[in-house]
């Protein structure tokens, strides 16, 4: 990584963890082994993967249920999804969900949608929450299903699933339960909490690219139908060899969670709220978009007075999301912050700044002095709003 | 200050915005305009003085994307100096050129035509032209 980078994109990625690298690297330079081959080396690679799939659900509690190992948490949410719906093929079903999820979610239930199911998108408040009263008063008798993130990714609210999961689980609803911002901040004990299934990824908590999971209860059941076909890999559900070196990777990284939630969670807590501090200080007007109750990961702003793209394009060395762009043939302003009420110009202008292990308080005045000293330089620049 | 061109606008656009010379509001100004994009979150305003016929001083302010600044900027750069005529000659196909505009951007050009326009109906009229 290059020593000038302010890194505060990990919402979007995070680098591997102490520790993932070296446990990876042996199933990388001896992968003579496919776990579904019957000789020895195939038979170790089926025992480092059932090690790591061990430790993975011990590290989410050890539910009822299995877990299947996808490409990433996009996968598992459209498995999850689609997979459900399509083991239900003659049933027109009715989806509870949010305006504001992932866009793996809302693009895999539009996707049902032109297939015939229907969905009830609910609304955030003000600052992006959805109450489980909320939630349970737009199940209908037919509803089969509701999915929800844990965690907003764009402005860390936390949705009550704990609370949801009872509830469902009271009425017959199957819960689906997008987790991939939440891991590696809150604990999710599938022992004591009933969600039914459960889309995640590695490389938002410290493992690799290109692994995720979902979790399938077994009591009750929750049938899924595949989406990939061809050798009948992962309990029929997800065909394709298993890659080794990411799954051992993802579960070195799991057996990290404690560590994060306990030790790094506090110290990102207050070097949130130093990063607040320091740009409302010094950018007059700055509004704040995240729940400040929220993630302790995630701090969402939106900059009047200046444009996104402009704002972005003189913060190189910044990593960070951003909803810039004045083109509608690129980017639109994000749907999440125009869902809690943001006009389109105030979507542009917004950073999305999220914090990860490696931060330090040097990141942190670095990015307050970069990011005032541009918002400083757009705002002479430009004429008054009126 | 040294930025590094990581969106990769083109260079015309990327000089422009890094260090533009002619941002501000003129003081005294002989016009002043405002123009707003469709979505009335991209605004440009030009103000000039005006001696003898000549556009002696333009300068722009803007909020908007780097291809709007470089637009006004590119408007300062070429027309300090001319005839206030030159403002009617603007057009945003040779600012989409000389700038290397993508064509999802030919708005911050437009924009830029709009204003020189309306520059140019703000100056007050001398024996019933424009000075």
């Amino acid at each position: 990584m290059s020593p000038d980078w302010i890194p505060l994109d990990h919402a979007a990625t995070t680098p591997l963890a102490p520790g993932v690298l070296e446990a990876m690297l042996p199933w990388l330079v001896d992968a003579s082994g496919n776990p579904s081959s019957d000789h020895a080396a195939g038979r170790a690679a089926r025992a480092a993967v059932e090690a790591a799939r061990e430790s993975i659900a011990a590290a989410l509690g050890n539910g009822p249920g299995h877990l299947i190992f996808t490409s990433g948490a996009t996968e598992s949410i459209n498995l999850a999804l689609k997979g459900f719906a399509a083991f239900r093929p003659d049933s027109q079903l009715h989806f509870v969900s949010s305006r504001i999820e992932h866009r793996a979610t809302l693009d895999a239930l539009r996707w049902l949608q032109a297939q015939g199911h229907r969905v009830t998108w609910l609304s955030p408040d003000a600052r992006g929450r959805h109450s489980a009263a909320q939630v349970l008063d737009a199940l209908r008798p037919e509803t089969a299903m509701v999915s929800l993130m844990a965690v907003n990714n764009e402005i860390g609210t936390i949705n009550p699933v704990a609370e949801l999961a009872v509830a469902l689980r009271e009425r017959g609803v199957v819960f689906h339960v997008d987790a991939t911002q939440a891991l590696p901040w809150m604990a999710l004990d599938l022992s004591a909490t009933p969600i039914d299934l459960l889309s995640f990824s590695a490389h938002k908590l410290g493992g690799p690219k290109g692994i995720g999971a979902l979790y399938v209860s077994r009591k009750p059941r929750v049938p899924l139908a595949p989406l990939l076909h061809g050798g009948g890999h992962e309990a029929g559900l997800r065909s394709g060899t298993l890659a080794v070196h990411q799954i051992v990777g993802f579960a070195a990284a799991c057996d990290r969670l404690g560590h994060l939630r306990s030790v790094v969670a506090p110290r990102l807590t207050a070097l949130k709220a130093r990063l607040w501090e320091g740009l409302a200080a010094g950018i007059p007007g700055l509004l704040r978009n995240d729940d400040p109750d929220g993630a302790p990961h995630i701090l969402n702003l939106s900059v009047p007075g200046v444009d996104g793209e402009s704002l972005r394009a003189r913060l190189p060395m910044l990593l960070c999301s951003s909803g810039s762009a004045c083109s509608s043939a690129t980017r639109e302003p994000s749907y999440v912050l125009r869902a809690l009420g943001r006009s389109d110009a105030l979507a542009r202008a917004s950073l999305r700044l999220s914090l990860g292990e490696g931060n330090t308080s040097g990141h942190i005045e670095a990015a307050i002095a970069a990011i005032t000293t541009a918002v400083a330089t757009l705002r002479a620049w430009a004429p008054e709003v009126p | 200050m040294s930025l590094e061109n990581v969106l990769g606008y083109p260079e015309p656009v990327w000089q422009r915005f890094v260090a533009p010379r002619w941002a501000g509001r003129v003081a005294g100004a002989t016009a002043l305009v405002t123009v707003a994009g469709r979505d009335e979150a991209t605004r440009l305003e030009l103000s000039t003085r005006v001696e003898a016929g000549l556009l002696v001083e333009l300068r722009w302010r803007a909020l908007g994307c780097p291809y709007l600044i470089a637009s006004a900027e590119l408007l300062a750069e070429r027309l300090t100096g001319q005839p206030v005529q030159a403002l009617a000659a603007v057009q945003s196909r040779d600012w989409i050129e000389a700038l290397e505009m993508p064509i999802e951007k030919a708005h911050c050009a437009l924009l830029l035509e709009d204003g020189a326009r309306a520059l140019l109906g703000a100056l007050p009229l001398v024996g019933g032209t424009r000075p």
